[in-house]
């Protein structure tokens, strides 16, 4: 591994293949790709090399790809195979975007109440990385939602699992970062869709560290809560407002605008493609003032439709590129209720020793247990983007040392960087999965940059 | 208006399965595969609330001859247009390829499509309307050191799909017969190539799109379509005579049309020269 101006990672790869980047911009590799389209491709058992499945490529962490392994992408494999509307499931290949699924379901009056932001995440990559939605507290993560997925994998063929069928693996896939095999096709259990726009409400609030008990409430009577905070005004620190949404009574005129998209094709090729970038330590301040200013002066209760109520990325995929090619951090932890308000505490007091511009400082509420190396657990989620710069680097790692203090733990799929330590330190189960890991697949087959580096 | 796509699982054939399911055509798909198939057909029906019927069928010289394939197709029902995007490759295409194998490149790329046209033409004369829509390469466009047979046999298919035209003159049936460059599919994917690929997507739109036009062989890309294949031979047997040109420039200029003066001031220059000595 060869660093580059010591924020970006470039991996010694071979001199053929495909360039593929992590979309924060930190790590960047050539590898061999295949891109199979017919099932037939799965008959050969000549992958004994070390591959990945790629779905979008839209991880945040190089979870996709490694220089040391054949990168599978999925992206042909996108078909609808079944769907029950009475027993409201629908069968789809990995491939498949989430966008696309959005546009077959939501004319039949279902959807999926769980489903992270951006439309060109696939239904594969949502089951690796276990993602989380609008409400995790109250809907769970994708797991929740999925019923029976089948997978191969060159050593055991291609198996089918279900809670009931194969439970280990289809608990080891879920969340598993792709480390398991390719998933080929999976079944997932459908919501009823209750109407067609959204009313989304905006609370301020003058505090970044009370807040979990407003989250909880909300969360368990809403279909969306987050929360905002600039994190870049020292005199009034976490000045925030809470966004909460539920599905309106009735449709209204937003029929039209159910299908409605941007367009956009947000890549981690392209997200950098504007070389200069505009966020910086006098600029933030300004953005995060004027986006403040911009929602006080919004209707406090509006409609939303529905397509920006579950891809509320997809409008705002410039905010991505206006970081540059030089790319962000995110930092994503959740920390236990009782922890959190010191925890703030603590951040606010090393933004004010050593300010960083903090673009995005937001919070949701979660709910249940941690297991294996999911992104689960009770408490509150905060998100922190900033600028790939090295004083960026520097405060990640100072939130590194945080976590054990305040028994948090990091989002591994949000952050290009994560340290193994640092994992083995903040997943109680991280040994556990290795070592499970290693039970199915004692050759390794499946690598990325990802496992590499948590020596997973 | 009831189409049979000829490969239409994957590549190319996929991307126009799909752009017919759009446009409402029902379909007759056919392909090696029965999995591909069962998956291709149940995404356009469930998708696109369109018929489709499959037929699994391997083109092989040693399969089941062609006139039975055209049985279990005509059985399933009429059609109304046939389209041929298939082919075949090897990595080991070269003039030293194996009997066995370069006959599977050439009845893949060539004798099943010929052997489907015959043995469909009356058919098509009965009806006095339809179309036939073949795909070649760029890659046929002169002698190369790689896929070789593939080449030969594109360059077969497009000297059938013309004597075909003539054939079908006066009639209401229609050829038609595209000369491909690099299409963005699956196959040449992770490929660095020369020139940009064209998106498979808008390849298959254009394909129906120039159904209504009176156009018999198009290039697509169209910035390939000039008079190019007679320049673009010219040019290489003068350029190979010269053995001083790389290979990229070569492919630069068989595909720039700018570049053909060029070829063509080359190609007198060289021609005199050969005279003159």
């Amino acid at each position: 591994v060869r660093p580059i101006g010591s924020i970006r990672h470039e991996l010694v790869t071979p001199a053929s293949g495909a360039r593929y980047l992590s979309f924060d911009g930190g790590v960047a590799a050539r590898c061999q790709a295949r891109f199979p389209d017919r099932y037939a491709f799965w008959d050969t058992r000549t992958l004994l090399r070390q591959i990945i499945p790629q779905g979008a490529g839209l991880s945040y962490a190089a979870a996709s790809f490694s220089p040391h392994a054949t990168v599978i992408e999925h992206q042909h494999l996108n078909r609808i195979l079944s769907f029950d509307a009475t027993a409201q499931t629908i069968e789809v290949e990995a491939g498949i975007e989430l966008g696309a699924l959005y546009e077959f379901l939501a004319p039949r009056d279902f959807y999926l109440p769980v489903q992270p932001g951006h439309p060109r995440i696939t239904v594969g990559g949502c089951i690796a990385s276990d993602a989380h939605g609008k409400n995790q507290f109250r809907d769970g993560t994708f797991k929740s939602q999925v019923r029976s997925l089948r997978l191969f994998h060159p050593l055991h063929g291609t198996l089918d699992a279900s809670r009931s069928l194969c439970h280990e693996i289809f608990d080891l896939t879920c969340g598993g970062y792709g480390l398991t095999g390719n998933i080929l096709s999976a079944t997932l259990r459908l919501t009823p869709l209750p109407s067609r726009a959204v009313n989304v409400t905006v609370i301020p609030l003058d505090e970044a560290e009370g807040i979990a008990d407003q989250l909880e409430n909300i969360a368990s009577t809403h279909d969306l809560v987050y929360t905002w905070h600039n994190f870049t005004d020292q005199r009034r620190f976490g000045h925030s407002c809470i966004v909460c949404g539920a599905f309106a009574p009735d449709t209204g005129s937003f029929e039209q605008s159910l299908l409605q998209h941007s367009g956009g094709r947000l890549t981690s090729r392209t997200r950098g493609s504007w070389r200069v970038p505009f966020f910086n330590s006098l600029s933030v301040p300004v953005f995060n003032r004027a986006y403040m200013f911009a929602g006080r002066i919004r209707k406090k209760r509006a409609r939303a439709p529905l397509r920006r109520f579950l891809f509320p990325v997809e409008p705002k995929e410039a905010y991505f590129r206006l970081f540059g090619k030089r790319g962000f951090m995110e930092y994503q932890v959740i920390v236990p209720r009782f922890a959190y308000p010191e925890f703030v505490r603590d951040v606010r007091q090393r933004l004010f020793r050593k300010p960083i511009p903090i673009t995005l400082a937001s919070a949701k509420y979660f709910g249940g247990d941690s297991q294996l190396l999911r992104f689960t657990g009770s408490g509150v989620c905060l998100v922190l983007d900033f600028p790939r710069t090295v004083d960026g680097k520097k405060f990640a790692e100072y939130l590194d040392q945080l976590l054990p203090v305040f028994g948090a733990r990091p989002n591994i799929i949000k952050d290009s960087r994560l340290p193994a330590e640092v994992v083995a330190r903040t997943y109680s189960e991280y040994e556990y999965f290795r070592q499970r890991l290693r039970d199915f697949d004692p050759k390794r087959l499946y690598g990325s940059e990802l496992s590499e580096r948590l020596r997973l | 208006v009831r189409l049979a796509i000829i490969g239409g699982t994957a590549g190319l054939g996929r991307a126009l399965a799909e752009e017919a399911a759009r446009r409402r055509h029902h379909l007759l798909l056919v392909s090696s595969d029965q999995r591909d198939l069962n998956a291709m057909a149940a995404h356009l029906r469930l998708v696109y609330s369109i018929e489709v019927d499959t037929l699994s069928w391997h083109f092989a010289p040693e399969g089941p001859p062609v006139h039975e394939f055209v049985t279990s197709m005509q059985s399933l029902g009429p059609i109304d247009s046939i389209l041929f995007p298939i082919g075949a490759v090897r990595p080991d295409d070269t003039p030293e390829l194996e009997g066995n194998s370069a006959r599977a490149i050439m009845e893949a790329n060539y004798m099943a499509v010929a052997d489907i046209v015959s043995a469909l033409l009356p058919y098509f004369r009965s009806r006095n309307a339809g179309w036939i829509v073949g795909f070649g390469s760029v890659a046929s466009v002169r002698g190369r050191s790689r896929n070789v047979f593939y080449a030969a046999s594109k360059r077969a298919l497009l000297s059938y799909f013309e004597s075909l035209q003539c054939v079908l003159v006066g009639t209401g049936v229609r050829a038609q017969f595209y000369v491909l460059g690099y299409i963005d599919t699956p196959r040449i994917a992770a490929d660095n190539l020369l020139l940009p690929k064209w998106p498979v997507t808008r390849t298959a739109c254009a394909v129906f799109s120039n159904l209504n036009l009176d156009k018999r062989i198009i290039y697509y890309p169209r910035f390939l379509e000039t008079d190019r294949l007679h320049l673009a031979n010219l040019a290489a047997v003068n350029f190979s005579k010269a053995k001083r040109v790389a290979t990229p420039v070569k492919c630069v200029l068989e595909f720039i049309p700018a570049a053909n003066n060029i070829v063509k001031r080359c190609s007198a220059h060289f021609s005199f020269c050969t005279v003159a000595s």
